[in-house]
């Protein structure tokens, strides 16, 4: 029988939500290959930013994870992924071999990559189940990473504070306004037209509209 | 450890629904019975005070600030090990502003219990409450497309639909109260924009970021006798004394603070053991819900605002007297999405075009309903006082009945025209903040911690007023009984021991 401690915030993002977004990032242990290490340095950098890119594709006037990487995107996304070993990272690079002529992942079209996915997904055309875990252990943990840090408004998606952790205000804001998202970036709030917080001049039109309207008092 | 000499009449320790209300109480109404003077009271409070004019609708500027409404995170360091927010205001500060005062039922059950708590003297309370957190319902003309499909397909299914009441004041309908969030406008009626204003301009002196050690029992004679508090207070430990003390400090604060000052089960105190009673940190009744997820191929509210966050619920009852009460609201249909929430729905594609075209659509097409069980009696939990964690087990009545509160759910969302539905069948949540009883009232000191005054069955001038002694869980939210409770406690404290003399 469940036994499930739920706090109350977590309770209303849940209601909210229906999800909680973080709790995929697992220790690597139980699943990790044993083995020698790999021959050569496994390009982390590249193997995650090919995954993101995967993951949020980014088309002419539609930005995705690609977009991000002048703001150092995937350096961020890989600081919540250090759990994930070299040689599972080398394994997820060159086990598409199989099905891709000898290619690594790297070397993958787009869409091939994408294909790849889903069969580390589906999993049917794996023999060897162990190095399969492998796969899916690395796919989900990525994807866990890149969906939270992007959908978070990166990299608008921290607000400076101060030593005691209060939010800095911007000088001679009036309005204490805090949202961190600007217009100068396109970021995952923007395509998920998710407008954060709202400025000063949303507060006023809301007040004019609704107080108007009779809904306040 | 750093004695104060100040005594106040009374110590309150918490500043939550229960503590905010009966601290504006006494100060405004309680005197000194000894010489006819106002009441010197001091309120602690573990967490800070924002402290600022009420303002609802544009918010004061210390708050406006520290309440970003980000990511959720702005109670990040400032919460218990249990998920209730510690600042003065308590857990007022976060719930969902949907408040639903006691219905006869519940009344009725307390009374079962063994408290004299009848509606009939708990409705001026109930009326106070509603007038203080202006509760009231939103047009139709402010509610979301989804939460109007719910009401129509509800009530042709025969279901007798009512509007959630809600507790706002100058709503700007920004979504994010429903997900937990503070209030930067102040527009949500809590702890901090109703009774702590009164409370402090009738001179209550607010002790913030002072977190309570222990109550100090003496014992005098064959009696145990509450005498003060000592807390600490930015790495400083202090004593403070006073005639009465008032616990507030929540549904697993208040027991584990009783525990920690020696007053508990003999069981779990062993040698620390000042006064015995049995019943504290046990009978813990708790809510249990389910969340019912659906997808819709139209849009059924707004990306992130403009609607009020506010809806529909019905209630199901599986017997008499409220058995297995359910309430059945359309949650998934009001409120502001999260992106990175959204981003792992069930709903979601695993990656590429196909999410990011989910993305996009999904502020405003998921949907869904909450599920809340009001248990049958008998089913009862406990908190651990030494870890402060709820011990609770379902059983197969609960899952049961959800489960049944799931098809009802689905058979509503269906008749919306949702095009997949799931979570019926999910494990049920038990949400600790809708918790009580875990310092229950009743008249027989062998199944309760206080009597229906609230007052210690077991230690002198000590009294308890939040949801640990509700003896029961309420039809609804926890808010609006505890306020209501609340409020009878004041009456009582003033009645039996802070009128003027005559």
């Amino acid at each position: 029988m469940s036994r499930k401690r739920v706090s109350r915030r977590e309770f209303l993002k849940r209601s909210g939500a229906g999800a909680i977004a973080v709790s995929a990032i697992a220790p690597a242990d139980g699943f990790a290959v044993n083995g020698p290490a790999p021959a050569t340095p496994v390009d982390r950098h590249a193997i995650f930013a090919a995954l993101g890119d995967t993951l949020i594709p980014t088309d002419p006037g539609d930005p995705g994870y690609s977009s991000l990487e002048p703001y150092k995107i995937t350096e961020e996304v890989m600081k919540g992924l250090a759990a994930i070993k070299d040689d599972d990272l080398d394994a997820f690079n060159k086990e598409c071999g199989a099905f891709f002529e000898g290619r690594a992942f790297l070397q993958l079209t787009e869409t091939q990559r994408a294909e790849y996915l889903r069969q580390i997904i589906d999993g049917g055309r794996f023999s060897d189940k162990t190095k399969l875990r492998v796969l899916q252990r690395v796919y989900r943990q990525t994807r866990t990473r890149v969906f939270d840090l992007f959908y978070r408004n990166y990299p608008e998606n921290v607000i400076p504070r101060d030593q005691q952790g209060e939010p800095i205000l911007k000088p001679g804001d009036k309005h204490q306004i805090t949202n961190p998202n600007t217009k100068k970036i396109r970021t995952g709030w923007d395509v998920a037209g998710f407008k954060g917080p709202m400025t000063w001049e949303e507060e006023e039109a809301a007040r004019t509209k609704y107080w108007k309207r009779g809904q306040g008092d | 450890m750093q004695i104060n000499h100040k005594t106040y009449d009374v110590i309150i320790i918490g500043s939550g629904v229960g503590g905010s209300v009966i601290a504006a109480h006494l100060a405004e109404k309680g005197v000194n019975p000894k010489n006819g003077e106002r009441l010197r009271i001091a309120m602690l409070e573990a967490g800070p005070y924002w402290k600022g004019a009420v303002r609802p609708g544009l918010g004061s500027p210390r708050r406006r600030q520290m309440i970003t409404n980000c990511f959720s995170d702005d109670a990040a360091d400032r919460m218990w090990p249990w998920g209730m927010v510690k600042m003065v205001g308590g857990s007022t500060m976060h719930y969902g502003a949907s408040v639903y005062l006691p219905y006869p039922e519940d009344y009725r059950h307390w009374v079962a219990e063994g408290t004299d708590w009848t509606e009939e003297a708990c409705r001026a309370a109930a009326a106070e409450v509603e007038r203080m957190y202006n509760i009231h319902a939103e047009p139709d003309a402010a509610l979301s497309k989804g939460s109007l499909m719910f009401r129509d397909a509800a009530r042709a299914l025969g279901r007798d639909v009512q509007k959630a009441l809600v507790a706002r004041r100058n709503c700007l309908y920004c979504g994010f109260c429903e997900g937990g969030y503070f209030c930067r406008y102040d527009s949500k009626m809590n702890a901090m924009t109703t009774y702590i204003p009164l409370a402090e301009k009738h001179g209550v002196e607010i002790i913030p970021d002072a977190e309570a050690q222990r109550v100090v029992i003496e014992k005098k004679g064959a009696h145990h006798v509450a005498t003060g508090v000592i807390f600490q207070q930015r790495g400083q430990t202090t004593q403070l004394r006073a005639e009465k003390i008032v616990v507030s400090a929540g549904v697993v604060g208040t027991p584990v603070l009783l525990f920690k000052s020696g007053y508990g089960p003999k069981e779990d105190l062993g040698d620390k053991l000042i006064v015995e009673n049995k019943n504290i940190g046990r009978h813990l009744d708790i809510h249990a819900a389910i969340l019912v997820m659906a997808w819709f191929d139209q849009p059924i509210k707004d990306a992130a605002r403009g609607a009020a966050p506010a809806g529909h619920f019905f209630l199901d009852d599986a017997g008499p007297n409220a058995y297995g009460r359910m309430r059945i609201k359309d949650s998934g249909m009001i409120g502001v999405e999260e992106p990175w929430g959204l981003a792992f729905s069930p709903f979601a594609p695993d990656f590429g075009r196909e999410h990011k075209q989910f993305m996009k659509q999904a502020p405003t097409r998921r949907g869904g309903t909450l599920v809340v069980l009001k248990k049958p009696e008998g089913y009862r939990g406990r908190i651990n006082l030494r870890t402060a964690e709820m011990e609770y087990e379902g059983n197969d009545t609960i899952v049961k009945r959800l489960r049944e509160g799931g098809e009802m759910s689905r058979e509503i969302l269906q008749k919306m025209g949702a095009k997949k539905i799931i979570g019926e069948d999910m494990p049920p949540i038990y949400h600790i903040a809708h918790g009580v009883s875990t310092c229950r009232a009743g008249s027989d000191p062998k199944s309760s911690v206080v009597n229906s005054d609230f007052q210690s069955h077991d230690v002198e001038n000590l009294f308890i007023c939040d949801g640990s002694v509700q003896p029961r869980s309420a039809s609804g939210d926890a808010v609006g009984p505890l306020a209501t409770i609340s409020a009878l406690a004041a009456q009582r404290l003033i009645a039996n021991h802070f009128k003027r003399p005559r």
